[in-house]
């Protein structure tokens, strides 16, 4: 059944993409409610986050439990930026990218020569550093008070274009949909290349892959650069978005969530990294409707639930929905095979 | 070998590997000149892979130079070493299982390009002509190594010889000055190994300078023209196959064995 | 005062080094870094709260109670779930998100349970605190330190002095040749994870005693830190985890005592980041290098 799905999928990519693509257009067209603009805009937000991830597990193979740090230096980065040194939105964003592609390096430099899992935990301990940074250097951040009075996004203090409000959901949604969509085409550019093979060689054997001639060291830090990179952005418009950051929003368990959101959706995969989280922002949402129906304890369930599908998905199909599944080689190999059946019967 | 001085392709100069306290290879002096095949043998665990990682990098030789082209590599990243055009295959297969035939090779080309990460991302000029560059030479490649057919296979859902086969298609992608093949025999029926001997003879005669460890006592003697004789750890013999084959200490140790 | 932090950090850092130790425990056997150590952990301290104050069973009782079910709870994890994703070969990374996956479970089933504000771990004897060279001494820290040692000296001989000992670093050295020895695998894996998770738990229930408060987020925080200390002695090394154990808990001490209480927490992940940077196979443990 899936496998029929994804076949077809692989034949039709480019229709299933546009669709799609066109489907997120016309959604604050769709629908009007505040709410559901809102749910939108978060699965974009996860989107960005699930995808910075999935460069660096699902592709380069290294096992990142600490997201939440990049996104929470992206979001403060770009607060601090408007708020103290008032940068308007773009510029504010572009810097905030760099200063966590920064982090990035500096964190994957010492630390990257560590052996797999042991890197895991390091980068939930430099998070909690992060996290406790936040939390503490009440000069610079405002300490738990967090940053107010974000400004919303707008193009070089432009706030509204074709009649369409910047500060306004609609307008936010278009800004992030845009962000997206730019991350997407980069992504799989930079997938489908040298360096992208290079970081999916690394995954698959890296002593094999020293012995073709790559710097292993050098990718993995880029890899590792680039997912903080993502991440950062994700920050620095969720800062503009919500016009609010604190250190609570950066914790351990957000890590977590985004980690759920690659596994769910699928190593290895950009489709997979967006279906999970938009299956991770709809799932608590959906809880709450279902808790109008059966109490309120299945809305306080919801963090048991994301642990549970995260044991489920690792023992039945570990690497994820629609991992394993690269549509471009389906297509081609599908299409291998029809060839040879053809060639066979014009041969008799 | 004759009196005219060639320059060696490969120089190794009283290798020694120890592995805390134990030694691996001890004093092994080597030479390989361009267009020759250059067996290694020995009984298991003479050392010989241990010798195959000292010259590409995997390791760093306890004591001794490597020399490459000339040039003193040893101690030298792996990665770097395979930039200055020599490249290998694994005595257990080390494909992408990850990836496609096709892409397992272009894997091979990493160091034939340049392009950078932020080219690529951008899709700019020289990264869209160096992947149709790639493109061409890896389809070139697979037709050589006859798996053009296979090219949209997953590496590991290949049969176990043409596994062997696409490992040798990697390393050969990028024109290597240099390939060493690490047992390329292993596992084979006798069939494949015939096709196998054949394939190095076709790889030679384009010009490739081949070192290879291997068991298969027909494929050494039919195909080398120089071989090494290892045992624990310290070279016992050089010579063609006909003066390994009638050497005392090479029957020795190979004792029982036909060679 | 200088003694007084001493004490203190001596305390805390036993404690860790027994949590400490089942990582390393777990590690040595599965190379594998159970991430679910630290939600028995505090689960531990919840169920003796659970068990003494709301069911009102005898004090030893709920402690026995509890570290068993904790234990028994990795026991479940490892037959239930790691086991099968180790027969399936999957790429080592599984079992640790797997591990972070039952991790997550535990602590929001308490979270569930017990509410997420802070709840006094109860302790049934009343000892005095007395002085001693200017600092005021907790007896407690005594029982602290006497359990951690003793603990410390069984376990050291459990792993050289006993067959169950040899089998498990057999296992560690090589599971196929293990196998083939007749050394019954997954019988000793199953039996790391019960001594590992119950020292684990019994630490939990002294740090809640200790600090005579628990909290859910205490498993991340305290988790992590003992995670670094198992990765400064050297994870997989008994003794290097008393050390590493040692190390952290003293120089978080003296770090909230001398410089800032807010970063005190901060100071185990910077000697972890440390620690992987200058020598990655930790105090005590010795170098790997991978074989091609």
């Amino acid at each position: 059944m899936l496998k029929k799905i994804i076949n077809g999928w692989a034949k039709h990519q480019v229709a299933v993409t546009l669709v799609f693509l066109a489907f997120l257009i016309l959604y604050p067209v769709l629908f009007h409610s505040y709410y559901l603009r809102n749910v939108a805009i978060q699965c974009l937000i996860y989107s960005l986050l699930s995808l910075a991830l999935n460069l660096i597990m699902g592709y380069t193979g290294i096992v990142v439990l600490g997201m939440a740090a990049f996104y929470g230096i992206g979001a403060y980065a770009l607060a601090l930026l408007t708020t103290k040194l008032g940068i308007s939105f773009l510029p504010a964003v572009a810097l905030a990218v760099v200063i966590t592609f920064c982090f990035g390096v500096l964190l994957a430099l010492p630390t990257l020569r560590i052996q797999g899992n042991y890197l895991a935990i390091v980068t939930l301990g430099f998070c909690e550093i992060i996290r406790i940074v936040e939390l503490n250097w009440v000069s610079l951040t405002n300490g738990p008070f967090g940053i107010k009075q974000i400004p919303a996004p707008d193009i070089f203090g432009i706030k509204s274009i074709f009649g369409l409000k910047l500060s306004k959901p609609e307008g936010k949604y278009y800004v992030v949909l845009i962000l997206l969509v730019i991350t997407v085409v980069i992504l799989h550019n930079v997938l489908n290349s040298r360096s992208g093979r290079a970081w999916k060689s690394i995954k698959g054997d890296p002593i094999a892959a020293r012995a073709m001639g790559i710097n292993v060291f050098r990718y993995k830090v880029f890899a590792f650069a680039i997912c903080a990179a993502i991440a950062g952005l994700a920050g620095a418009y969720y800062a503009a978005y919500t016009g609010y950051v604190d250190s609570t929003t950066f914790n351990y368990n957000q890590s977590i969530l985004i980690l759920s959101m690659t596994i769910m959706g699928g190593l290895g995969s950009i489709p997979g990294s967006i279906i999970g989280a938009i299956f991770f922002v709809i799932l608590p949402e959906v809880l709450r409707w279902l808790g109008t129906f059966c109490g309120e304890w299945i809305v306080e369930w919801r963090q048991i639930i994301y642990g549970l599908i995260l044991v489920i998905m690792i023992m039945f199909k570990s690497d994820g929905i629609l991992g394993g599944f690269d549509l471009r080689q389906i297509h081609l190999y599908n299409k291998l095979v029809k060839e040879k059946e053809a060639e066979e019967k014009q041969n008799g | 070998m004759g009196e005219t001085v060639r320059e060696a392709v490969l120089h190794c100069e009283n290798i020694t590997q120890r592995f805390s306290g134990l030694v691996a290879v001890s004093d092994v002096s080597m030479d390989v000149y361009t267009n020759e095949i250059v067996g290694v043998i020995g009984p298991n665990g003479a050392g010989k892979t241990t010798l195959f990682n000292d010259i590409t990098g995997i390791y760093k030789p306890t004591e001794g130079k490597v020399f490459f082209g000339g040039e003193d590599i040893t101690g030298m990243a792996c990665h770097k070493i395979t930039a200055k055009g020599m490249t290998r295959t694994f005595q257990n297969i080390r494909l992408f299982n990850n990836m496609m035939a096709i892409d397992n090779v272009l894997v091979g080309l990493h160091t034939a390009t340049k392009s950078g990460i932020a080219e690529s991302m951008l899709h700019l000029g020289r990264h869209r002509r160096e992947e149709k560059e790639s493109l061409a030479r890896a389809e070139e490649v697979l037709k050589l190594t006859d798996l053009y057919d296979y090219r949209y296979h997953y590496a590991d859902s290949l049969p176990y010889g043409l596994q062997r086969r696409l490992e040798i298609a990697r390393a050969l992608a990028c024109h290597p000055k240099l390939i060493l093949l690490d047992e390329p025999a292993a596992g084979m029926n006798e069939q494949e190994t015939t096709d196998l001997l054949q394939f190095i003879r076709k790889l030679k005669s384009m010009g490739n300078t081949i070192i290879l460890i291997e068991h298969d006592m027909r494929l050494v003697m039919n195909l080398c023209d120089r071989i090494y004789v290892l045992d624990h750890g310290t070279r016992i013999a050089e010579g063609t196959p006909d003066e390994v084959r009638k050497n005392p200490q090479v029957i020795t140790a190979y004792l029982g064995e036909e060679v | 005062m200088h003694f007084q932090q001493l004490i203190n950090g001596l305390a805390v850092g036993s404690i860790y080094a027994l949590v400490a130790v089942g990582y390393s425990m777990v590690y040595g056997v599965l190379k594998l870094i159970n991430f679910a150590n630290n939600a028995f952990m505090v689960a531990a301290a919840f169920l003796l709260i659970l068990f003494y104050s709301t069911w009102h069973l005898p004090y030893g009782l709920a402690i026995i109670l509890a570290l068993v079910l904790c234990a028994a709870g990795a026991v479940f994890m490892e037959r239930a779930s790691l086991n099968p994703i180790r027969k399936k070969n999957a790429p080592g990374i599984s079992a640790l998100i797997c591990t972070v996956g039952y991790s997550t479970v535990i602590t929001n089933l308490l979270l569930y349970a017990f509410g997420s504000q802070t709840i006094m771990v109860p302790f049934v004897l009343h000892l005095p605190t007395f002085e001693l060279w200017g600092a005021v001494i907790d007896p407690f820290t005594l029982i602290i330190l006497g359990t951690a040692f003793v603990l410390m000296v069984f376990l050291t001989w459990l792993t050289y002095g006993t067959k169950t000992g040899e089998a498990m670093r057999a296992i560690s050295q090589n599971t196929q040749a293990a196998k083939l020895m007749g050394v019954d695998v997954n019988k000793i894996i199953t039996l790391t994870f019960f001594i590992g998770t119950a020292c684990a738990a019994l630490s939990g229930i002294m740090i809640g005693i200790y600090y005579s408060a628990v909290d859910t987020t205490m498993s991340f925080t305290i988790g992590i830190k003992t995670f670094a200390a198992a990765i400064l002695g050297g994870i997989g090394v008994l003794h290097g985890s008393l050390v590493g154990g040692l190390v952290i808990g003293l120089l978080e001490t003296f770090v909230a005592g001398y410089i800032s209480a807010g970063y005190k927490d901060a100071i185990a992940f910077i000697i972890l980041i440390l620690v992987l940077v200058i020598r990655p196979s930790g105090l005590f443990g010795k170098p790997v290098q991978s074989k091609v």
